[in-house]
């Protein structure tokens, strides 16, 4: 099985700032919060910013998620969804290297914070 | 108002890091590391099946010392092996060499095995699976490396 796209035709959606539902939604625990380190996400995230994260147990290509690896948490947009895990990759391509195969998603990148 | 208020008490505290990076920019995979890794761990199991019956303190100290090798050794070709796995390989590797999930799989089974007896065939097996992906990898590399062995 795989889902897929080709995220250079697609267009990305804008990751929009948190309103009060979703701080209160990370305040009773339904939202996970990660500040972001690298380069890989400009031009829609930026080092030293915060996303939201709801956690889901399957992602869309074109998804903007957080995955668990290698005992790290990754911030990168899915490119395809297969029977091995998800393909995922960065938006800048100068300073980013691809991930195949990742098993484990924490959720889906829904709001920054501030 | 609130918002932005909540949003700097939020602020307050640090947030977990997420990478937007990769963890090796460089590019650089070699299955060489599994295998010296796995050549290792055969190693270690035929010295440890030949130290098996004997009851001198050096052969049991020496035992033990083979048991802990054979077991980071093991540990680490199999980290080796999955790293090749996700973050090398792509999903036209698996369309070209369609046995390539398989192969990894049985391998990282192989090497957890090897951890928990000791038993030369089955670290051979793993040697030898490491021996196919290495074929794999440098055929998709389109370069022409030979297998070796360290021993």
């Amino acid at each position: 099985m795989t889902s897929s796209g080709n995220l250079k035709e697609k267009t990305l959606p804008g990751i929009p700032p948190a309103n009060l539902k979703e701080l209160l939604l990370l305040f009773v625990g339904k939202r996970k919060r990660f500040k972001i380190e690298g380069h890989s996400m400009l031009p829609l995230l930026s080092p030293g910013e915060e996303v939201l994260v709801k956690p889901l147990d399957r992602l869309n290509a074109g998804d903007i998620g957080a995955f668990e690896h290698n005992g790290n948490v990754l911030i990168k947009c899915v490119e395809a969804y297969t029977e091995h895990g998800y393909n995922l990759v960065g938006l800048n391509e100068a300073d980013s290297t691809n991930y195949n195969n990742v098993k484990k998603p924490i959720g889906l990148v829904v709001s920054k914070l501030g | 108002m609130i918002t932005k208020v909540l949003t700097k008490i939020i602020k307050q505290t640090d947030a977990p890091v997420a990478f937007a990076h990769c963890d090796g920019p460089c590019g650089v995979y070699d299955p060489a590391s599994a295998r010296i890794a796995a050549e290792a761990v055969l190693s270690m199991s035929k010295k440890m099946e030949g130290l098996a019956d004997s009851t001198d303190i050096h052969d049991k100290n020496n035992f033990a010392r083979y048991a802990n090798i054979k077991e980071e050794q093991a540990k680490l070709a199999k980290d080796e092996v999955l790293v090749l796995w996700t973050d090398y390989f792509k999903p036209e590797h698996l369309e070209k060499y369609p046995d390539l999930h398989d192969l990894i799989w049985q391998t990282t089974k192989l090497l957890s095995k090897a951890k928990q007896h000791v038993d030369p065939a089955v670290a051979q097996e793993a040697l030898d699976n490491i021996q196919k992906i290495h074929d794999i990898f440098w055929e998709s590399k389109g370069k022409d490396v030979a297998w070796y062995t360290a021993s």
